[in-house]
């Protein structure tokens, strides 16, 4: 199976970048951290490059094959599509394909609407055009991630317009966004527009959404990995980390011949068209150099990791233990983050030994999902990312809709005074488009609060 | 007598060959003289025949259906199966159901099997070449993992409001439609490596018609050793099929020997009981119908008592005619007969179909047209035809006819009618004449011929 990596506007490179990054220093890992035999190494190696590779052969004699990321990358300015580019091929490991890349001279300057009427349908035909030369070469097409973010210009309009071209081109293709929530103290004034704007487009086009919030990794790093000066690399480096130890191969538990291709674990998570929302829980996260000093037991892991499920929070630090299940309120909702669907990603030492029980309770789920329906649970026994040990869940659950909720009505407050909105009428976007979008993220947030 | 033991031991052999438990020789022959010891064997050999004119295929899905079934399920399901497939013997019907007795029967109905449905072609269809598919079916045995299972009890027992079960159902849809689109992709990968297969190894072919390898040739050629097993598999295919070719040529001793059983089981029991009909077990009529069907049944023996004696008066005069008439005459008659009997029958298939056919003429100048050959005072056709409907108590209804032999009718009618123009053309002529002859000093100028 391969998945075709968009990396839409600034935001979307730099993740896509440090994504392949993060998979190549995976798959390479010494053998001897990697706790488990040769061959199934090489399984593993082989699996994950075909999934994100292809091999071409190289320039010179002396490179004999050389890595090709499987990805398209696209923005409006040539900057930083070169500097990743150039990062790449400064790893001696992988690069990206000449020719796959999308630039223009200008960018859309934060402007949703100049994105996705202006620069989305002038760029279409050739990046489509781009995206089919890299899926003809795939033996097995199993989908297509998009890297982006919500609070730009660049990557949300584009990125919208690029992923509604995208289903029409390949209407059976799985399409899974990955978007950037902005700060909720945000560095760009309309960012809220930009965000309703583009979560209610995606949500009409792509499979799922998988949400990362700025916040909250801002906070991985400063609690977790004592970053003391975050830049926006320690934070890609957290997404990709989340990404990457829920892509790489992975077997299904119950049935050990099935493999983690994007459609069979989109078939588990977002079975129901109304819930495509996704967040990626993951625990250990920790800096390189208190990792050396830790040891993990699975119960523990796996204590700690339910509750971030059932309190919704973000990492191992500072949950609320006081939630539990089975608590109601007088009305009958309940307390605790109820999910649709859960998967939850074993890496590392002794997981055929792990109790996923705890997960199988039929609280954690809506009532009307089973929990032998809700919850998949997939192992791999090679230690990731240095981890000895290493669990990751990604939820189908109501944890978004506090932030939906925020930037909805953020979004409204200025859109009732038409605050900056004739700078998005002069692109072509109409007023009903925003009212539009407004009553689809109603539609979601009432969705997601009847969980 | 030993070419029939050779039949019998060809078939039970070609039988077993194809997957059935394998059934003694001296069974048939213990059937034969309805000996109570084959009865079980053959109750259990038509089951599977039965299996397999139903699913193709007699695989391990029988083996533990028998196990499982009592007897009498056994012996019903089978007497139901037979029944569908127009087996009707009331003998076999009333069989009793704890397999004691009626081995005779079941043999004949074994027999009647292997003949209606030509189970041995059957066979033989099914021992194709493996190489001519392009698919590894090797793997795919290998590859067969249990489908996962649900609880079915979760699903149903609990008690959900209408809305969670619209809910849940919008899940279960969902992962259909996923399943679905996953499904697809793997057929497009199928596709796209098959045909890498196909092009290089172009070239290369084994057999004529195809310019490439097969993707079982190539992979037999990879591995030497599954192509030793598939010449083995294909070995014994060949013996089988050859089997079934000697039974090809002796099967008419087999089907003598079975009318040697058929006259035994006449001699044994010369009258059956024609009243003790009864309804046909295991049919689900109602005994509505029963009762029509009866009465029709009776309508129609006595429309041919009473068309019995009519038919044998018609002979008896038509043999005392015919010594007493001249060749002219008789020359006559046939033709007016003929053409009578072609109205007639035109009359009665017009009247058939005119509820179809509205287009037709209306009956009634039809009838006015052809009253004159008939010749009888007072009989019109048209008061025939209620009498003659009499005769089959469901031709009220009306048949469709087939278009081809309805125009060959009316052309034969056109030409019999042409016939009549010109002969009484001809007779109108020589009157002409004659009195042309009487009147003096006249010239008679004959009208031409005209057609």
């Amino acid at each position: 199976m391969s998945i075709i990596t968009l990396q839409l506007g600034q935001c979307g490179n730099q993740i896509g970048g440090q994504l392949f990054q993060t998979l190549v220093d995976d798959i390479y890992a010494k053998p001897t951290q990697t706790q488990i035999s040769p061959t199934s190494n090489q399984e593993y190696k082989e699996q994950a490059l075909e999934t994100f590779f292809r091999f071409s052969p190289g320039i010179t004699d002396a490179e004999s094959e050389q890595l090709k990321a499987r990805a398209v990358m696209v923005d409006m300015e040539q900057k930083v599509i070169t500097q990743t580019c150039s990062d790449a091929r400064k790893s001696k490991k992988w690069m990206y394909a000449d020719g796959q890349q999308y630039y223009q001279k200008r960018g859309s300057g934060n402007n949703w609407a100049h994105g996705f009427c202006v620069h989305g349908p002038g760029c279409d035909e050739k990046v489509m055009e781009l995206i089919q030369r890299e899926a003809e070469k795939c033996d097995n097409l199993g989908g297509f991630l998009s890297l982006m973010s919500l609070a730009g210009g660049t990557g949300s309009g584009v990125g919208a317009h690029i992923t509604q071209s995208l289903r029409d081109e390949f209407p059976h293709s799985f399409i899974v966004n990955q978007v950037v929530w902005p700060y909720n103290t945000g560095e760009v004034i309309v960012q809220n527009y930009n965000a309703v704007l583009t979560l209610s487009h995606l949500y009409q086009t792509a499979d799922a959404i998988v949400l990362m919030e700025n916040d909250h990794l801002h906070k991985i790093c400063t609690q977790l990995m004592n970053v003391k000066k975050v830049s926006f690399r320690d934070i890609n480096k957290v997404i990709c980390h989340k990404l990457a130890s829920v892509l790489q191969p992975l077997t299904n538990s119950s049935s050990p011949n099935r493999q983690n291709h994007l459609g069979e674990m989109l078939e588990d998570l977002v079975p129901h068209p109304n819930y495509k929302l996704l967040t990626v829980k993951n625990i250990p996260q920790m800096s390189d150099r208190s990792l050396q000093f830790s040891t993990f037991q699975w119960p523990g892991l796996l204590k700690h990791l339910r509750q971030m499920l059932i309190a919704d929070a973000a990492m191992e630090e500072g949950i609320n233990w006081d939630v539990r299940l089975g608590e109601e309120t007088p009305r009958g909702s309940v307390k605790h983050n109820r999910s649709v669907s859960n998967m939850l990603v074993l890496r590392g030492k002794d997981i055929q030994t792990v109790n996923v029980s705890d997960f199988q309770e039929p609280q954690l789920y809506v009532p009307w999902v089973p929990p032998s329906i809700g919850l998949s649970v997939w192992r791999n026994s090679r230690t990731f990312n240095m981890y000895e040990k290493s669990a990751a869940l990604v939820t189908n659950s109501k944890s978004p809709v506090y932030h939906l909720n925020y930037i909805t009505e953020k979004a409204w407050n200025m859109f009732s005074s038409r605050a900056y909105v004739h700078q998005y009428t002069k692109h072509g976007l109409a007023e009903e488009d925003f009212v539009d979008s407004f009553a689809a993220m109603e539609q979601i947030i009432s969705n997601y609060n009847k969980l | 007598m030993s070419q029939v033991r050779e039949a019998i031991t060809l078939l039970s052999q070609v039988l077993h060959e194809n997957g059935t438990a394998l059934v003694k020789p001296e069974t048939f022959r213990q059937a034969k003289f309805n000996n109570n010891e084959a009865v079980e064997p053959l109750w259990e050999l038509l089951f599977e025949l039965l299996y397999f004119c139903e699913y193709h295929a007699i695989d391990e899905v029988v083996v533990k259906a028998k196990a499982q079934l009592t007897t009498e399920e056994l012996a019903v399901y089978v007497k139901q199966e037979m029944q569908k497939r127009g087996f009707l013997s009331r003998d076999f019907l009333h069989l009793p159901l704890d397999m004691n007795t009626g081995s005779r029967e079941l043999l004949l109905a074994l027999a009647w099997l292997l003949c209606k449905e030509s189970v041995i072609e059957k066979f033989m269809l099914k021992c194709t070449s493996p190489l001519d598919e392009d698919k590894i079916a090797v793997q795919t045995e290998e590859c067969e993992s249990p489908t996962p299972k649900f609880d079915k009890s979760v699903f149903m027992s609990k008690k959900m409001s209408p809305s969670q079960r619209v809910q849940q159902l919008q899940v279960l849809n969902g992962k259909l439609r996923l399943s679905l689109r996953r499904i697809h992709g793997l057929q497009l990968e199928n596709s796209s490596l098959q045909h890498r297969v196909h092009t290089s190894t172009c070239g290369v072919p084994l057999s004529p018609d195809k310019g490439h390898l097969s993707v079982m040739e190539t992979y037999m050629i990879r591995h030497p050793e599954v192509a030793k097993r598939v010449l083995e598999l294909l070995e014994q295919d060949n013996l089988r099929l050859q089997h079934m070719l000697a039974w090809r040529q002796d099967e008419p001793i087999f089907w003598k020997w079975m009318e040697s059983v058929l006259e035994i089981k006449m001699k044994e029991a010369p009258s059956a009981d024609l009243e003790d009909y009864g309804i046909p077990l295991y049919f689900n009529l109602d005994p509505d119908t029963v009762e029509k069907m009866d009465d029709a049944r009776s309508q129609l023996e006595e429309a041919i008592f009473k068309y019995e004696t009519i038919i044998e008066q018609i002979e008896e005069l038509w043999e005392t005619r015919r010594s007493a008439i001249t060749q002219q005459e008789l020359d006559n008659l046939l033709v007016s007969i003929n053409m009578e009997i072609s109205l007639q029958r035109a009359n009665l298939m017009l009247d058939n179909t005119e509820n179809m056919l509205n287009r037709l003429p209306s009956p009634r100048c039809h009838f006015q047209y052809m009253g004159q050959p008939v010749k009888k005072s007072d009989s019109t056709p048209s008061r025939n035809l209620p009498s003659l409907q009499t005769l089959s108590p469901g031709s009220s209804m009306g048949h469709p006819v087939d278009i081809e032999s309805e125009i060959e009718r009316l052309e034969q009618q056109l030409d019999t009618l042409e016939n009549r123009v010109h002969r009484t053309q001809d007779i109108y002529h020589h009157r002409l004449e004659n009195l042309a002859t009487e009147i003096p000093d006249s010239i008679c100028i004959q009208q031409t011929l005209c057609r």
